[in-house]
């Protein structure tokens, strides 16, 4: 993976499909008035150029964090992140700004705040799209093409007051692949809408995926959004606790060698039990000798091997 | 880009209208202080000129012509054409010409000037006709005065000789308004001479004989005369050209007429002197209420748009989350405020205007025209731009903050150095401006509006406490489960955006407290001036024949002393002098106003200098006076010095001194005297021997005094020798160097012993019909004691002596330095007729017709002025008027302060709605759902009072009420109290209104959307 110079100017083209997102040991910390608040605090996560990925996980547990830092809002306190080729921590303001405008969008929580209500969707893009028209050779698609990508064909003129629920956040969505990114961000997209609106919703970031190659990462508290996106990620106090794909879930061994317990696991085995460890090839066992109530025991934790490891 | 600002403008039209409101009125309160200004200053001069001397208003060229005929019109001479070219644009031009002498009529002759002059026709009433242009050979007409005709003996058609030219009466003139500049004064029109009873009809025998335009003479009639060209200022030109041009003008034909031979002459320089500074003490004194009203406009500006701007954060965050540029950002903020702005500029010239037209309508002493002009609308276009400037700095915090600040639901909090640099920037202003306002000299820029920084910068801070305060005892009451009222004051100690508002409200209410107390102390003060520097409700300026016949005249004006006064006043002749008020004591505490700053009542002053008279006066009539008296001297040593004797008499003509054909020879002798001044009365003032040296003792027996008249019939003894011998009658001119004897028996005299070797000074005997040294009442500021003797000028203006009868903290007319005296004293005192002005003090009671009174006894009416009339003067000049144009200020103040909180309110409403909704549904009581706004006037308030306080100790001093700079009272230290709360407690009444009636908006609000 190169490395791109310090405000390097964006003169890419579109992203032929989607970016590659790396995050490597990605820490941040927030100072506040009583202390500092570490939010990340050694997040390693790859997402492959054009997948989708969901992002789950509690409140407060960084997954915003990780989402503002993916989408060039903030540069992260140390650890290294990735968007295509472009090495975020090394970006200057200007460079993240044009980041936004042209290779990464991103899409609040809440449709209404992602468009300006007092001018049409029309309008909306196009205002969305001014950042990216100033890069040399970049062809942009017309507001009615991309609002038809999102099931709204026709409703270029309508302004956000005049739209459903579900037609708003789609609204949004449109308003977000404006630039044309190689990557998506969407918090929360389905928080407010009923089950009707929540398929039209999903449906639109499957076809968006599908067409443009886009890399979708989802933020979301709704476990069946995680799991019709194919993949999900869990981020629990900072870092990435877990991760399922395909119905299953999986344990992810961190850069550091560390691994996050599930949490209905760490009810029956305390930290500060001490196990053992049994590998073969394709399993770990590991096998509990001491807990700090019982001071020993054999229970066994793990499974048979042969899933593909994540993270690698 | 501009359909997005289009857009944003119709989303957020009750914003834009709000900012165009508050822009149009910052724009036209800039708009007004120029115009009122300009309008005020035309009003001034206008006044001015009203109040100015005729030389002030004219510049005069005059050239000195032989020709053969009776002066005429020069329109079509030599002089008339250099005239013209010499005239600067705009002044109105009179030709003339006169020449003086002698009339001599039927009846009298009289000295008089003939002349002619253009127009004069149509500004007199006439019996008979104008004069008209007559040929050689025929009677020239001439136009006389009734006074004039009467003095002469002339009727219409009537002939009389001026100098030795036979005229014929055409007509007999009285002007119409002797006021009009045309009438040069007293130069056309003479007043009358004091003496025999006058009329109301202005002018007197010596009044102008005018001329027709052409009346060519016989050659040997040639009369000498002066042509003339008075080339008047308008009022035109003062308001349409700078003094300065006009100066120069002025100077330009000066210069250039003495080139040309004129005689040129003018005290216009002085007019426009008093115009110049009337104008920029006006302007000085606006400023502070301009500046006021602009940088309320801004501020409640600021704190609307700062209010607004929390709910648009979201917004500016999108557009930086797409990649937005800042620089479109700003160029977003700027057009959707410049359109508003733009807009104001117009809109706020004309109401500008309009505010400065009604309030010039009932504030300025004459009329003025408000218009609009290139000033007017750079004042409007600063104060709209100020306003847009205003409008992007109250966003400059939120278009500068990181996209994921921007983005939050609630807004950071703004920590270091930008949290506090508003206040420093503030308080740094208003040290700055005490600082050159208490540095002395006259008031200039920044210390115009240091009352106005100092209220910010106390305001600021004082809301910076608030806050803190708010929080810490709001948080206390919250956790005593008093919630309502807990609530309010954490919701507004916590919201940033109250700082301002406090700040703001509490610079209303202090810079109205201010302005009011200025403006009362500013009333008292002319008040008080007009009360003092007038000395009673109206003064007659008088010309009398002499201080015994104005004392005289006003006590047969008003025999019972219930109105009238006689009252002689002197200014010193030196600078170190004292100056003298001399009135008749017995009616001064009826007649003067009193006022507390004399520190004494006026009836204790006039008992002090009117004790007892030691002796009483020796009145005389008949033409004749003998003095017998009895020499003793050596005739041989004294040589060629001749002794002689000299009489010092008083009479309604004056004072004067009278001295014997005959030389004093040794031996008894009756010396006569011609004092034909006596034959209707007189008061003999005191009997001298005069003699260059004294060359041997000198002894003169004072054995009687007769008066009679010149046939030697009807003689009368005024003085026999016992009672010449009476010495308490007599006070000796000099009596460290004289002696005084008497004898007693059928020899009785007065012995009057004048050592030798004395030289020059006159030795003689007074009557001592007045106490001397002269009982006075001092101003404390003289420094010399009770008791002790005050050197001055006597009111004949002779260097003599006062006992200090009395100390007063200041003196009617004279303020706090002079001393006052009995009139009718000093005039006993006094040797000479010399005179300082003659007045006569008039109280309320004075019937309607006092003036025809005066006049029936003879004394000619100079001027006539009253207290009222000064107090309204004083209210006329440019400080006044400022004071009235702060005032204005002040309470527009008031209503942009309620606009602020109304403002302020809307802004947030939604936000504050929300926030409320939320807590009811939570359980909230309902009591507990208020807009919070309360405290903010409640506290603006407490804070306003205490910075008027503040200012009022800081800045009172640099405040100027007079335009002279000079009063003869103290400023009053502190303004009524009670009128100040006359328009605190209504200010603060309508804050809380305000507050309340937003309160129940909100929770009206709150009760629809949560349901409860």
């Amino acid at each position: 993976m190169s490395t791109a110079a310090r405000d390097e100017p964006m003169t890419a083209t579109r992203p032929t499909g989607g970016v590659a997102v790396t995050c490597h040991r990605l820490i941040h910390i927030y100072p506040t008035a009583t202390g500092d608040v570490v939010a990340l605090s050694g997040v390693d996560l790859r997402i492959a150029a054009g997948e989708m990925l969901a992002l789950v996980g509690p409140s407060g547990s960084g997954k915003s964090t990780l989402v503002a830092i993916l989408g060039g809002l903030m540069q992260p306190s140390a650890g290294r992140v990735y968007v295509g080729d472009h090495e975020l921590s090394r970006l200057s303001a200007k460079g993240l700004a044009a980041l936004r405008g042209a290779t990464v969008g991103t899409v609040l929580q809440g449709a209404e705040r992602n468009l300006l209500p007092y001018v049409s969707l029309s309008r909306n893009i196009w205002l969305a799209q001014r950042s990216a028209a100033r890069l040399a050779g970049r062809r942009l698609d017309p507001p009615e093409a991309i609002l038809e990508l999102v099931g709204l064909a026709g409703a270029g003129a309508r302004r956000v007051g005049d739209l459903t629920p579900g037609q708003r956040q789609r609204a949004a969505l449109a308003q977000g692949l404006a630039a044309g990114p190689g990557l998506l961000l969407v918090d929360e997209p389905t928080s407010q809408l009923d089950a009707s609106g929540r398929d039209e919703v999903l449906a639109a970031l499957a076809t968006i995926n599908a067409k443009r190659g886009t890399t979708v990462v989802v933020v979301t508290h709704d476990g069946e959004v995680g799991a019709q996106l194919g993949r999900a990620v869990t981020i629990r106090d900072g870092r990435v606790g877990a991760e399922g794909r395909n119905g299953r879930d999986f344990a992810v061994v961190a850069e550091d060698g560390t691994i996050q317990l599930p949490p209905e696991t760490l009810a029956s085995f305390p930290a500060g039990t001490l196990f053992e460890v049994d590998h073969t090839d394709q399993s770990i066992t590991l096998r509990a000798v001491a807990t700090p109530s019982s001071g020993g025991g054999d229970d066994e934790v793990g499974g048979p091997g042969g899933e593909p490891r994540p993270g690698g | 880009m501009l359909i997005v600002i289009w857009g944003a403008l119709a989303a957020r039209r009750a914003h834009a209208l709000a900012v165009l409101l508050l822009a149009v009125l910052a724009s036209a309160a800039a708009a007004a202080a120029p115009s009122y200004v300009a309008a005020a200053g035309q009003s001034l001069a206008r006044y001015e000129m009203s109040k100015a001397s005729p030389n002030e208003l004219r510049v005069r060229l005059a050239e000195v012509v032989e020709y053969p005929g009776m002066p005429g019109d020069p329109a079509r001479s030599v002089f008339a054409t250099r005239v013209r070219q010499l005239t600067p644009a705009g002044f109105d031009v009179v030709l003339g010409a006169q020449s003086g002498g002698v009339a001599a009529g039927q009846a009298g002759r009289v000295t008089s000037n003939l002349t002619f002059r253009a127009g004069v026709c149509e500004r007199v009433d006439l019996t008979g006709a104008c004069p008209r242009a007559t040929s050689k050979g025929q009677l020239p007409e001439v136009m006389v005065s009734t006074h004039t005709a009467a003095r002469l003996g002339v009727v219409v058609g009537d002939q009389f000789t001026f100098g030795a030219v036979p005229v014929r009466v055409a007509g007999i003139y009285q002007p119409r308004d002797v006021t009009d500049p045309f009438w040069l004064g007293a130069e056309l029109i003479r007043p009358p001479a004091a003496g025999p009873p006058g009329t109301s009809i202005a002018g007197s025998a010596e009044d102008a004989i005018f001329t027709a335009d052409a009346a060519p003479l016989a050659d040997e009639q040639a009369i000498l005369h002066v042509s003339t060209a008075d080339l008047y200022v308008t009022e035109h030109l003062l308001d349409s050209r700078s003094v300065q041009g006009l100066r120069d003008a002025v100077t330009v034909v000066q210069r250039d007429g003495s080139r040309e031979g004129f005689g040129a002459g003018t005290t216009l320089p002085s007019l426009l002197d008093r115009v110049t500074v009337q104008r920029r003490q006006l302007a000085d004194g606006v400023t502070l209420g301009a500046g006021l009203l602009v940088l309320l406009c801004w501020l409640v500006l600021f704190v609307a748009v700062s209010s607004a701007a929390d709910q648009r954060r979201p917004e500016q965050g999108l557009l930086l989350l797409r990649g937005v540029q800042r620089r479109r950002l700003w160029a977003l903020a700027i057009g959707e405020h410049a359109a508003p702005a733009l807009v104001a500029i117009p809109l706020g010239c004309l109401g500008g205007l309009a505010a400065a037209a009604l309030l010039a309508a009932h504030t300025l002493p004459a009329r003025a025209d408000v218009t609009m002009d290139a000033t007017v609308i750079g004042f409007a276009a600063i104060g709209a731009l100020g306003a847009l400037a205003a409008v992007l700095l109250a966003q400059a915090r939120m278009l500068s903050a990181p996209v994921v600040d921007l983005l939050r639901r609630v807004p950071a909090r703004v920590r270091g150095w930008r949290a506090t640099i508003g206040d420093v920037v503030a308080v740094s202003v208003a040290v700055a401006a005490v600082v050159q306002l208490r540095s002395g000299g006259s008031p200039s820029g920044l210390a115009l509006v240091a009352p106005v920084a100092v209220a910010l910068a106390a305001g600021v801070l004082l809301a910076r406490v608030t806050m803190i305060v708010g929080a810490a005892v709001g948080g206390a009451l919250l956790a005593r489960g008093r919630t309502a009222i807990g609530l309010a004051l954490v919701q507004v100690a916590r919201q940033p955006r109250f700082r301002p508002l406090i700040a703001l409200l509490t610079v209303v209410v202090a810079m109205l407290a201010f302005t009011v107390a200025t403006s009362e102390v500013a009333s008292a003060a002319y008040r008080d001036r007009a009360t003092v520097e007038v000395g009673a409700p109206r003064v007659v300026e008088v010309d009398a024949t002499s201080r015994s016949h104005l004392l005289a005249a006003v006590r047969a004006a008003d025999p019972e002393g219930r109105f009238a006064m006689a009252t002689v006043v002197t200014g010193s002749s030196s600078a170190a002098g004292t100056p003298l008020l001399a009135v008749d004591s017995d009616r001064l505490a009826t007649v003067a106003a009193p006022h507390s700053s004399y520190g004494v009542s006026l009836a204790d002053v006039a008992r002090e200098i009117r004790p007892a008279a030691p002796g009483v006066p020796v009145h005389l009539r008949g033409r004749l006076l003998t003095v017998a008296i009895s020499a003793n001297f050596d005739a041989a040593v004294f040589g060629g010095n001749r002794v002689r004797l000299a009489v010092t008499v008083s009479s309604a003509n004056g004072t004067r001194v009278v001295t014997s054909r005959d030389d004093i020879r040794p031996g008894r002798k009756g010396y006569v005297l011609q004092v034909p001044e006596c034959a209707q009365g007189c008061r003999l003032v005191k009997i001298d021997i005069v003699a260059p040296v004294v060359s041997r003792n000198l002894e003169v027996r004072f054995e009687e005094l007769r008066t009679g008249d010149e046939d030697g019939e009807r003689e009368t003894i005024v003085l026999t020798g016992a009672q010449f011998a009476d010495t308490t009658r007599w006070r000796l001119s000099d009596p460290d160097d004289t002696f005084l004897n008497a004898t007693s028996g059928i020899d009785a005299a007065l012995i009057l012993t004048v050592p030798e070797n004395r030289r020059a000074t006159p030795a003689g005997i007074a009557v001592a019909d007045a106490p001397f040294p002269l009982p006075v009442y001092l101003t404390r500021s003289t420094g010399t004691p009770l008791g002790r003797t005050h050197p001055y000028d006597g009111v004949d203006g002779t260097p003599t002596t006062a006992l200090v009868g009395g100390v007063a903290d200041r003196l009617p007319r004279l303020g706090g330095s002079g001393l006052i005296v009995d009139l009718e004293y000093a005039d006993r005192l006094a040797v000479a007729s010399q005179s300082g002005n003659e007045e006569v003090w008039l109280a309320r009671a004075a019937p309607a017709d006092v003036l025809d009174r005066l006049r029936a006894q003879g004394l000619v009416i100079k001027n006539d002025r009253t207290a009222i009339a000064l107090r309204q003067d004083l209210d006329r000049q440019a400080t006044a008027l400022a004071l009235r144009f702060n005032m204005f200020a002040a309470l527009a103040g008031v209503l942009i302060g309620a606009a602020g909180l109304i403002a302020m309110a809307a802004a947030e409403q939604r936000t504050r709605v929300a926030m409320l909704v939320a807590l009811r549904r939570q359980g909230l009581p309902p009591r507990a759902v208020r807009g919070g706004y309360g405290w903010p006037a409640a506290v603006a308030a407490v804070s306003g009072v205490l910075v008027t306080l503040v200012i009022w100790l800081l800045a009172r001093s640099g405040q100027r009420l007079f335009s002279d700079g000079r009063s003869p009272v103290s400023l009053p230290e502190w303004p009524d109290i009670g009128r100040l709360l006359l328009f605190v407690v209504p200010t603060v009444a309508l804050f809380a209104l305000t507050a309340v009636v937003l309160g129940r908006v909100i929770a009206a609000a709150v009760r629809r959307r949560s349901g409860r």
